[in-house]
């Protein structure tokens, strides 16, 4: 404690005016259009703004116009996939989907069940899950510890699929954190963009450095 | 022998290595064509995106105190124990006190400037504790038995070939790997680690106030897996990195991406909020963040320093600078390197020692022009010069010379005479040198301007 209270006495002390207690006085307002380049876009454009920006970091995106369109999807990508298990988080949206085939129910394990349990985690190929938001301007997944079953299953499988509905399609980063910021008792959030990667050797880009090699958002998109 | 002139050697040795200056420009060349492409597509004016984020970290810096009492408060709330540090070795014995606690055997790490500072892995390595570098390469330059090269890009300096044979050496892969190939061992390789370790330490590249919350931004994953799979999740950061807010992240994120490596986001920006809470399905039961000030508050203190607390460890200015590329990050022997670290690194470690770090420049302004929070980078290297000037920490050689200078150039006639003087002991000294340094000294024109001018007239 005796740090801590060093440390702040220090700071205070060499503040440069009298400290406002109003925190945000004269804080610059961030949702200003005119510094972003592609900002602000059409309302209509965003499901294919946001599919061309994921695709051209190397993720996918697979629209489908309702759950069974989604299910014949998820079928492809899990039957593309080929090895390993697959894990997902219940969610009603991830439910409603995995409901459309009897054999997923045996097939398709729930997270909540595995709690800390890793190397049984570690043998999944596949992980669902649900998001937030969706980031049109970056291509961005925006989730939490809340709708994604915790921490791992987004990052520790090589294969991540995102199941998400069209309304959750944002323009630009500061809506997704207005959207998450103060709400609820999440330890985890994160903002997703494209699969895993490093240039770290010789600034050559290499896929799947440690996270997903491969991410693929199914979306449902009513037209 | 001093800092100084241990600089100097190991300055000149890499400026002279032809290899790793082609080594250098062809990784910078890279950075900078993604960097500039980025810039024209993410920003429509990015002179604008950094002045408006100079002002949200001026208001952070403004209200410092308050807003590290906010995170602690928040972050407290859902379990996190904030830890606050004066210097390097607090930080260290903080973390001992943690591994003891929670008796680790096994650390693993994903890559943080802040612990290069504190010096950890060395500190872990006397206590007896494994400790795993995640990021690929923090990896390489940990196997290597280096410090990193580069605040961002560790191994900046290292070839694919002698990557390759480092790994054939060490963790026993086929010899003449590719970086794909590499790329997957080293995943393999550390899949365990996340597993088995006790500890997982990160790094913070903000601190966010009002949510009470610690932001990592990385691509690999390595540090999401390092913050998700062991019991325990200690963050080390500096007390500098405060926002204010979760929304200043849509401009600061875009903006180190950017600045960082030429992306527009980053693949994965991580928000942690806490320890593992009720209900979830897993994360870290225990959640320590270390509050580094390590010479933080005396910068703070200097109003004409202050704004070096703005950066956000970009790397730009390393990247822009020419004398960087010269020399290398190694030379600098601290772990930041480049112009920002020449600006903070006597303020942390003592101006005494690392007063010359400053002179290692040209001063010509191109850190201050990449700068993505606006820090006038340059002037303030001519600010740490003139610090080292007035603490009469310079050489007295240097400052001897220096008023001999004024007083020569004060007037006309003398500087005739000491013209006249020079000539005369340079002709004379140089008997006495090798051919080599003869070669070096200039020389001094036979006639001044003022004596040309006066015999030719006005042309």
């Amino acid at each position: 404690m005796a740090s801590r209270d060093r440390i702040l006495a220090r700071l205070k002390r060499a503040q440069p005016a009298p400290s406002l207690s109003a925190g945000k006085a004269g804080l610059p307002a961030l949702l200003d259009a005119s510094i972003f380049g592609d900002y602000p876009v059409a309302a209509g454009d965003l499901v294919p703004l946001f599919s061309r920006q994921i695709t051209a970091l190397n993720g996918e995106c697979h629209l489908a116009r309702d759950a069974a369109g989604a299910a014949d999807k998820l079928e492809e990508l899990l039957q593309g996939s080929g090895e390993g298990p697959a894990l997902a988080h219940p969610s009603p949206l991830v439910d409603q989907i995995l409901a459309r085939r009897a054999t997923w129910a045996r097939e398709i394990h729930g997270a909540e069940k595995l709690s800390m349990d890793s190397p049984a985690f570690s043998r999944y190929a596949i992980g669902i899950s649900a998001a937030d938001f969706l980031v049109a301007r970056t291509g961005s997944i925006v989730l939490r510890s809340s709708t994604a079953g915790g921490r791992r299953l987004s990052v520790l499988p090589p294969f991540h699929i995102v199941i998400a509905e069209s309304r959750q399609v944002v323009a630009s980063l500061d809506e997704a954190l207005l959207g998450i910021e103060n709400d609820g008792s999440w330890s985890y959030g994160a903002v997703i963009t494209g699969p895993s990667r490093t240039s770290d050797i010789e600034k050559v880009l290499v896929l799947g450095a440690h996270g997903p090699k491969r991410l693929a958002v199914i979306l449902l998109h009513p037209e | 022998m001093s800092e100084y002139t241990e600089f100097l050697t190991r300055a000149a040795a890499k400026a002279q290595d032809d290899v790793h200056r082609r080594q250098i420009l062809k990784a910078i060349s890279v950075y900078e064509a993604k960097v500039a492409g980025m810039k024209e597509r993410q920003f429509r004016d990015w002179r604008e995106a950094r002045r408006l984020a100079a002002r949200v970290k001026d208001h952070a810096l403004a209200h410092l105190p308050e807003l590290l009492e906010s995170f602690e408060t928040k972050i407290a709330r859902r379990g996190a124990k904030v830890l606050w540090a004066e210097t390097a070795k607090e930080a260290q014995d903080l973390f001992l006190d943690i591994v003891k606690r929670h008796a680790a055997k096994k650390v693993v790490k994903s890559k943080s400037m802040t612990t290069e500072e504190v010096e950890l892995n060395e500190l872990l390595e006397r206590a007896g504790v494994e400790v795993w570098e995640s990021d690929l390469g923090e990896l390489i330059v940990q196997l290597a038995g280096e410090k990193p090269y580069h605040i961002v890009t560790p191994a900046m300096h290292k070839s694919k070939e002698e990557i390759a044979a480092l790994f054939h050496e060490k963790l026993g892969a086929p010899p003449r790997s590719s970086p794909e190939e590499l790329t997957m061992i080293a995943r393999r390789h550390l899949r365990e680690a996340y597993v088995t370790a006790e500890i997982g330490v990160t790094g913070a590249n903000f601190l966010i106030a009002e949510e009470g919350a610690v932001v990592i931004t990385e691509n690999e994953g390595n540090a999401r897996l390092t913050l998700s799979c062991p019991p325990v999740h200690v963050v080390f950061a500096g007390i500098e990195k405060v926002l204010p807010r979760l929304t200043d992240l849509a401009l600061f994120l875009p903006l180190l991406a950017t600045s960082g490596t030429g992306q527009q986001l980053t693949c994965y920006n991580s928000i942690v909020r806490g320890p593992r809470q009720a209900g979830e399905a897993d994360g870290p039961e225990h959640l320590y963040i270390i509050l580094l000030d390590n010479g933080r508050s005396g910068i703070y203190a200097q109003e004409a320093f202050r704004s070096s607390l703005r950066c956000i460890r970009c790397g730009a200015c390393l990247n822009a600078c020419p004398v960087f590329r010269t020399i290398g990050g190694h030379a600098y022997k601290t772990p930041y390197q480049g112009p920002i670290g020449s600006v903070i690194t006597p303020h942390l470690r003592g101006l005494a020692e690392w007063q010359h770090l400053p002179f290692a420049s040209s001063l010509c302004g191109a850190c201050s022009e990449v700068c993505p929070v606006s820090i006038d980078i340059h002037h303030l290297l001519l600010e740490n010069r003139w610090a080292a000037l007035q603490g009469g920490r310079a050489a007295p050689a240097w400052r001897g010379a220096m008023k001999a200078w004024a007083f020569v150039m004060a007037s006309r006639r003398r500087l005739r005479w000491a013209r006249r003087l020079w000539r005369g002991l340079d002709g004379l000294a140089r008997l006495f040198l090798s051919r080599e340094r003869r070669a070096r000294i200039p020389r001094l024109a036979r006639k001044s301007f003022a004596e040309v001018w006066r015999k030719n007239g006005q042309p």
